[in-house]
C-alpha cells in the first residue's frame, strides 16, 4: 500500500470518527464540519485503491469522480438543511426538528415538499456507486474475482451509514430526549441505509445532474416556504 | 523593537550578496543559503510572536502589525522553498543570488506603511521576480510561462498603482482611503496575484515555468496579493460582496482541478480562496477561520517541498499538517457563510460554492501526480518546517484562534459583509480525536506501507469541466522538436517585450504617485 494510499484511508477512518462524534452529537459543530468530515469518509475507500494494480485503480478514479460529481448536490441539500433550522449549528438542526415533530412533515406546505426533493436527491447521492474491482480469467469452470479489501470496504459500509445519518440529521432526526425519540433515528438511517443496499446495482444516468437538480429545487422551496 | 525587521529584511540581501561569491563552492553556497533563510525565518516567527502579543516591530520606516508580520512569515516560508529549489550546476551562484535579490524586494511591500512607499516598492518587487525568473527558467517553453506570468504581474502592478495614485488626494496612510472604482482595481489587482479562478492563468504559469517562480509566486507574490486585497474589500460593501463571489468560485475550481496540481500546491490554492472568503465575509469569525486557512495556504507548499526531502510518506504526513489547519479554517469560514445564508438566502450564493468546492476537494486531493522530490539542500529545511509544522497544528484550532486569529481580526477590525459570528468551528477535544484515529488508521491500515508501486507515475486524467478554462493558463509548446523550442522561444521574446512595455507603464504611475505624494509633502 503506497504512503498516498495509507494516508488516504488514515483521512477516511478520521473523517468517519469525526462525522460519528458530530451526529451523535458528543460534539457540536456545524453541517459544514460534517459535510466535509462525511465526504472524506466516502471518498477514502476508492482513494485507498488509486495506487493499486490496474483493476482497483481504474475503478478507483472512476468512483472518485463519481463521488466528486456529488458535490454540488451535497452542498446544496446542506443548504436546505440550514436554511430550515435558520442556523448551521447541529444542535439547531436537530432543535429545529424537535420543535417542529418531524421536519418532513411540518412547517410550510413549500418547505416541507423542499424538504422532500432534498432526501430523494440525497439518496441518489448515496446509493449511487462504482463497483470496483472485475471478475477475470481463472481455470476452466471457475471465476476469479479482483476485488477491494474487506477494511476499505466496512469503511465504505460506515461511511453510507454516516451519509444516510447526516440526511437524516438535516430533515428528520429530533433532539433525544427520551426513547422513542429514537425511534425516528433508528428507522430514518435504517431506511436510508437499506436504500442504499438494495438500489446499489442501478444504473441512473446523469445521476449528479439530477441530484444537484433536486436539491436545487429543494433549496428553492425551502427558501420559499422559510424556517419552520 | 527592530531586530526582528532587521533579520527578515537584511538576511535575504546578505544572501544575495554573498551567494555569487561561493559561486564554485556548492557545499559552502548551500550552507549561505540554509544561514540566511534560517535567520529570515527565524526573524519572521519573532516579529509574528511579538506583534501578536502587542508589542511593536519597527526599524526606521519599516514596521509590521499582526497582519503584516503573518504575511512576511508566509512569504519567506514559501522563499524558503525556492532557494531550497534552486538546483546545482554552473552559475548557480548567480541564479541563488537572484531569488534571494528577489525575496528581500518580494518582502518590501509587506513592511511600509505609507502609500508611495508602497507604490514604489510594488514594482522592485516585480522586478526581482522577473530577474529570478529569467535566471531560472532557460528552457524556451518555460521562458514562455514565466514572460506571461512576469507580464500579468506588471498588469497587476499597473491596476493597484492606479488605484493608490487615486487616493492619494484623501492621504498616504495605509490602508489607503480608496473609492469604489479604486477598490475594484485594487481587487483585480490583487486576484491576479493570489491566483483567484478568473484570472488564474498567471499563477499557473509560474507554478509550471520553474519550481523556483512556483515558490516565489505562492510566497511574496501571494502575500502582496492578500494586503492589496485587504485593502480592497475593506473599503466598499459591493467590492467584498465581489471579492467573496470570486472567492467561492474560485473554491470550487480548485477543488475540482486539484489533480491537476501537487498537494502543496492545490492545498495552497484552496486555503487562499478560503481565506479571501473569510476576509470579504468579515466579521468576527470568519476573520478567524480566514488567518488559519492563510497560514494553511502558506504552510502547505512548504511542507509539500520539505517532506519530499525525505520520503512520500514523510511529505503526505507534512502535507497533512497544514491540511488540518484548512479544515478548521474552512469550518469556521462555512459555518458563517452558512449562518448568514440561513438568515439572508443571499449569502448562500457564496457557501454552496465554497462548500461544494471542498467536499470535492475532498476527493481530487488524492488524484493527482506526486512529482519530483527535492532532495540534498532541501533536507536541512525538512527538520526545521516539520517541527513547526507540528507546533503548528498543536495549536489548532482552538488555541490559534486566540492566540494567533483574534489578534489578528482585531487588527483588522469588523469587516463589511458580517460584524458578529459565534458558529462553532472545530472543536479541540473533536480535533484531538479525530487527529488521534487518523494517526492509528495510518499506523494500522490496511496492507504493508509503501508496498504499492511508484504512484501517481503519470499526470491523471483531467475531468471535463464547463468552467474548466476558467483556471487555465495557455498552452505552451512543448520541449521535443527544434521547430517547437523556437517556435516557444519566439513567443517568448513577444511576451517579454510585453511585459517590459507594462513594467515601464507600472513603474512610471510609480513615479507619478512618488512626486504626487511628494508634492502634497507626504500627506
Amino acid at each position: 500500500m503506497s504512503a498516498r494510499a495509507r494516508f488516504a484511508f488514515a483521512a477516511g477512518v478520521a473523517g468517519l470518527i469525526g462525522s460519528t462524534l458530530l451526529l451523535s452529537g458528543r460534539f457540536d459543530g456545524s453541517v459544514a464540519l460534517a459535510l466535509l468530515f462525511v465526504a472524506a469518509a466516502r471518498i477514502a475507500p476508492s482513494a485507498s485503491m488509486i495506487d493499486a494494480g490496474p483493476v482497483l485503480a481504474a475503478g478507483a478514479q472512476r468512483s472518485i469522480a463519481r463521488h466528486v460529481s456529488f458535490a454540488p448536490a451535497w452542498a446544496l441539500i446542506v443548504a436546505a438543511g440550514a436554511l430550515r433550522a435558520a442556523s448551521p449549528a447541529l444542535s439547531d438542526v436537530r432543535g429545529a426538528n424537535a420543535v417542529a415533530g418531524l421536519a418532513i412533515a411540518s412547517g410550510q406546505t413549500a418547505s416541507i415538499i423542499g424538504a422532500w426533493f432534498a432526501i430523494a436527491a440525497g439518496l441518489i447521492a448515496i446509493t449511487s456507486r462504482v463497483s470496483i474491482g472485475a471478475e477475470t480469467a481463472s481455470s476452466p469452470g471457475s471465476t476469479a474475482l479482483v476485488v477491494a479489501p474487506d477494511a476499505l470496504r466496512r469503511l465504505e459500509i460506515g461511511a453510507v451509514i454516516a451519509q444516510a445519518a447526516l440526511l437524516v440529521t438535516l430533515f428528520a432526526g429530533p433532539q433525544v430526549t427520551g426513547s422513542s425519540d429514537g425511534v425516528a433515528w433508528v428507522l430514518g438511517i435504517a431506511a436510508v441505509s437499506a436504500v442504499a443496499w438494495f438500489a446499489r446495482d442501478i444504473e441512473v444516468r446523469h445521476a449528479p445532474l439530477i441530484a444537484a437538480a433536486l436539491a436545487s429545487i429543494g433549496l428553492a422551496l425551502a427558501i420559499a416556504g422559510g424556517t419552520p | 523593537m527592530s531586530v526582528p525587521l532587521i533579520l527578515v529584511l537584511v538576511a535575504p540581501l546578505a544572501g544575495a550578496a554573498l551567494a555569487p561569491a561561493f559561486g564554485d563552492v556548492p557545499v559552502q553556497r548551500r550552507a549561505l543559503g540554509v544561514l540566511c533563510v534560517a535567520v529570515a525565518l527565524g526573524g519572521a516567527t519573532w516579529a509574528v510572536v511579538r506583534t501578536v502579543s502587542g508589542s511593536g516591530a519597527a526599524w526606521r520606516g519599516f514596521t509590521v502589525d499582526p497582519w503584516r508580520a503573518l504575511l512576511v512569515f508566509g512569504a519567506v516560508l514559501c522563499s524558503a522553498a525556492a532557494v531550497a529549489r534552486v538546483a546545482d550546476g554552473s552559475r548557480q551562484g548567480l541564479t541563488q543570488a537572484a531569488v534571494f535579490a528577489a525575496i528581500a524586494a518580494g518582502l518590501m511591500p509587506l513592511v511600509v506603511s505609507e502609500t508611495h512607499l508602497l507604490a514604489v516598492t510594488l514594482p522592485v518587487a516585480t522586478a526581482g521576480i522577473a530577474v529570478a525568473s529569467f535566471a531560472s527558467a532557460a528552457e524556451p517553453g518555460r521562458a514562455l510561462r514565466a514572460a506571461r506570468a512576469v507580464a500579468a504581474l506588471a498588469v497587476s502592478d499597473a491596476l493597484a498603482l492606479v488605484a493608490l495614485g487615486s487616493a492619494l488626494t484623501r492621504g498616504t496612510s495605509l490602508p489607503p482611503r480608496l473609492t469604489t472604482t479604486a477598490a475594484a482595481l485594487l481587487l483585480s489587482a490583487a486576484a491576479i496575484r493570489l491566483g483567484l479562478t478568473p484570472v488564474a492563468g498567471a499563477a499557473e504559469d509560474a507554478q509550471d515555468a520553474h519550481g523556483v517562480m512556483g515558490a516565489l509566486w505562492l510566497g511574496p507574490v501571494r502575500a502582496q496579493g492578500f494586503l492589496l486585497a485587504v485593502f480592497a474589500v475593506g473599503a466598499h460593501r459591493g467590492v467584498a460582496y465581489t471579492a467573496a463571489a470570486v472567492a467561492a468560485l474560485a473554491i470550487l475550481v480548485a477543488g475540482v482541478t486539484s489533480s491537476d496540481r501537487d498537494a502543496g500546491s492545490s492545498l495552497a490554492a484552496l486555503g487562499t480562496a478560503v481565506a479571501v472568503l473569510g476576509f470579504a465575509l468579515g466579521g468576527a469569525t470568519p476573520t478567524w477561520g480566514a488567518t488559519l486557512a492563510l497560514v494553511a495556504a502558506f504552510a502547505a507548499p512548504a511542507a509539500w517541498s520539505a517532506g519530499g526531502a525525505f520520503s512520500a510518506g514523510a511529505r503526505a504526513s507534512l502535507t497533512a499538517l497544514p491540511a488540518g489547519g484548512l479544515l478548521a479554517g474552512s469550518a469556521l469560514v462555512l459555518g458563517a457563510a452558512f449562518a448568514a445564508g440561513a438568515v439572508e438566502p443571499w449569502f448562500l450564493a457564496f457557501a454552496v460554492p465554497a462548500a461544494a468546492g471542498l467536499a470535492a476537494a475532498a476527493g481530487m486531493v488524492w488524484r493527482p501526480r506526486e512529482g519530483p522530490r527535492t532532495g540534498g539542500f532541501a533536507r536541512v529545511f525538512a527538520g526545521t518546517l516539520g517541527v513547526t509544522a507540528c507546533l503548528a497544528i498543536a495549536a489548532v484550532p482552538e488555541r490559534a484562534t486566540t492566540w494567533l486569529s483574534v489578534p489578528i481580526a482585531r487588527t483588522l477590525g469588523v469587516g463589511r459583509l458580517l460584524s458578529v459570528g459565534g458558529t462553532p468551528g472545530l472543536a479541540a477535544g473533536l480535533a484531538v480525536i479525530v487527529l488521534g484515529a487518523g494517526v492509528l488508521a495510518a499506523t494500522a491500515g490496511p496492507g504493508r506501507m509503501g508496498s504499492g508501486g511508484p504512484p501517481g507515475s503519470g499526470p491523471a486524467r483531467r475531468l471535463p469541466l464547463p468552467l474548466d478554462w476558467w483556471a487555465r493558463a495557455a498552452g505552451a509548446p512543448a520541449r521535443g522538436s527544434t521547430i517547437a523550442a523556437g517556435r516557444a522561444a519566439f513567443i517568448a521574446r513577444r511576451w517579454a517585450i510585453a511585459a517590459t512595455v507594462m513594467f515601464a507603464v507600472a513603474v512610471g504611475l510609480a513615479a507619478r504617485v512618488w512626486v504626487a505624494a511628494a508634492g502634497r509633502g507626504f500627506l
